[in-house]
C-alpha cells in the first residue's frame, strides 16, 4: 500500500525518512562507484519495466487482483543497491504522476517497499540455501508479508489506525499480495532462465 | 496511447504554469510539511479548521489561476478516498471512535490537492531541474529521466500483450492467468533490457562518454 501524505504524523514521518536516507545515500555512494556508461540506460529502462510492472493488475486464485512490488525481482536482476534506487525512482513516479503515496510519506513507503524487499529480501537471497525458485519466493513473500506489516505499524504509531485491526488487516491483505509476489517472480526468473538466461548473470551492484 | 496524457496540464499557459519550478516545488513541500505539523500540535485548537478552509480556499484561487479544470483535479484527487474509507472502517471495527478522523481527512485532502496542482502546472524536466539544483544524487535524476522518456514505450508494450492474450485465452482460471501476467511481465524485462543496448548504442553513435 502507498500511504498519502497526511496519514502519517510528524514522528513517523521523521524516523522513516532518517531510516531510508540511511539506506539511501550509501546504495547511491556503491552505485555511482561502479556506474558504466552502459549502466546507466539500463538502470532507466529497468526503473521504467518495474514502474510498468507494478501498474499491471495481476489475477489472485479466487478473486480479485493485486500489484506487484518488484523489489526482490529487480534485486536479484540488478543487485541490491541498484534495486534500492530503481524502486525508488518508479516510488517517486507513482506520487508525482498517479498520486499514489505522497511526497512527505515518501520516506515510509521506500522503506516498506524498498528497503524491505532490496536490502533486506536480496540478503535473505544471498544466505537461503536451495534452488533459485526457493531462494526468490521466501524473500519475495516475507518481504511483501513485511511491508504491510510497516506500514500498519507507522499507521498505528501515527494514530491513524488502530492496532488492534490494522495490523491484522493490513497483514492479511499483504500476504494474499506476497503469494502472488513470489509465484510472479519465480516464474518471471525460469522464464527468464529459459530464453534468456545471460540476464540472471548481470552484474550485481 | 492513452496514457501519453498523463500530465497533459502541466503543458498548458497560465501566470502559475510560469511561475518559477523550484519555487512551486519549495512551495508545495513548505504547504504540505506546514498542516503536518499545525494539525498535529494544535488539534484540539478551535482556529484549526479556519485554517484548513484558509489554506483550501488559498488553492481555490492557485486553481482558478492556473485554469485547471476542477474535475480533471477532483478524479485526481478522489484517488485518497478508498484509503480514506479504509482508515475510518479500521477505526470503526476496533470500536475506537476516530478522535481526529477530521484533522486526518482535511490534511491528506489538501496536501493531495497541493501535490495535484503542483504536477498539473510543472513539467517533469523542470522537476528534473529542481532536483538537480537542490544536489539530489545525479543517478537518481538520470533515472528518474530515462524513466519518464520509455516508460510510456513500455506500458504500450504491456497492453498489446495483454490485449493479445484476452483474444486468444477462452478459459477462466486465475491461476493460468497469473502465470501468463508473469511470462508478460517476464518478456517485459527482456525488451526493456534489449532497449537499454539500443539506447545505449544510438547514444554511443553520438558521442556519449558517460557524461
Amino acid at each position: 500500500m502507498h500511504i498519502p501524505d497526511g496519514f502519517l504524523n510528524l514522528t513517523t514521518t521523521v524516523a522513516t525518512t532518517g531510516i531510508t536516507l540511511g539506506a539511501l545515500v550509501p546504495a547511491v555512494r556503491k552505485v555511482n562507484r561502479s556506474l558504466s556508461p552502459k549502466r546507466v540506460p539500463l538502470m532507466g529502462l529497468s526503473a521504467a519495466f518495474v514502474f510498468t510492472a507494478q501498474l499491471l493488475s495481476f489475477p489472485v486464485p479466487g478473486g480479485t487482483s493485486v500489484h506487484l512490488v518488484g523489489a526482490v525481482l529487480i534485486s536479484i536482476l540488478l543487485g541490491p543497491y541498484t534495486g534500492l534506487i530503481i524502486t525508488t525512482t518508479a516510488l517517486i513516479m507513482q506520487a508525482l504522476l498517479f498520486q499514489h503515496g505522497g511526497l512527505f510519506s515518501l520516506g515510509a513507503n521506500i522503506l516498506n517497499m524498498g528497503v524491505t524487499g532490496c536490502l533486506l529480501g536480496y540478503g535473505l537471497f544471498r544466505i537461503l540455501p536451495g534452488n533459485l525458485s526457493f531462494r526468490a519466493a521466501v524473500p519475495a513473500l516475507i518481504m511483501t508479508v513485511l511491508s504491510g506489516v510497516f506500514c500498519a505499524l507507522e499507521l498505528g504509531f501515527s494514530g491513524t489506525t488502530p492496532f488492534k485491526t490494522g495490523l491484522p488487516a493490513m497483514t492479511i491483505a499483504a500476504t494474499i499480495t506476497g503469494v502472488v509476489e513470489a509465484i510472479a517472480t519465480v516464474s518471471i526468473l525460469s522464464l527468464l532462465g529459459k530464453v534468456r538466461p545471460d540476464l540472471l548473470k548481470l552484474e550485481k551492484v | 496511447m492513452r496514457h501519453a496524457f498523463i500530465d497533459k496540464y502541466a503543458y498548458r499557459d497560465s501566470p502559475v504554469h510560469r511561475l518559477n519550478p523550484a519555487l512551486k516545488v519549495a512551495f508545495t513541500l513548505g504547504f504540505i510539511l506546514t498542516l503536518l505539523i499545525l494539525s498535529g500540535q494544535f488539534h484540539d485548537q478551535a482556529w484549526l479548521p479556519w485554517l484548513y478552509w484558509g489554506c483550501f480556499g488559498f488553492l481555490l484561487i492557485i486553481i482558478f489561476l492556473s485554469g485547471l479544470p476542477p474535475l480533471a483535479l477532483t478524479r485526481k484527487v478522489a484517488v485518497i478516498l478508498p484509503f480514506i474509507l479504509a482508515i475510518i472502517l479500521l477505526n470503526l471495527l476496533a470500536g475506537s471512535a476516530p478522535a481526529q478522523a477530521g484533522h486526518l481527512i482535511a490534511r491528506s485532502l489538501l496536501s493531495i490537492l497541493a501535490l495535484v496542482i503542483l504536477v498539473s502546472t510543472t513539467r517533469f524536466h523542470e522537476i528534473l531541474q529542481v532536483l538537480a539544483l537542490w544536489r539530489v544524487p545525479r543517478v537518481i535524476r538520470l533515472t528518474l529521466s530515462f524513466m519518464y522518456r520509455y516508460f510510456f514505450l513500455l506500458i504500450d508494450e504491456a497492453e498489446k500483450m495483454a490485449r493479445a492474450f484476452r483474444v486468444r485465452y477462452q478459459g477462466n482460471s486465475n491461476w493460468e492467468k497469473l502465470k501468463l501476467m508473469s511470462v508478460i511481465t517476464g518478456i517485459l524485462f527482456i525488451r526493456s533490457y534489449e532497449r537499454a543496448e539500443r539506447v545505449y548504442h544510438a547514444m554511443v553513435m553520438r558521442g556519449y562518454t558517460g557524461e
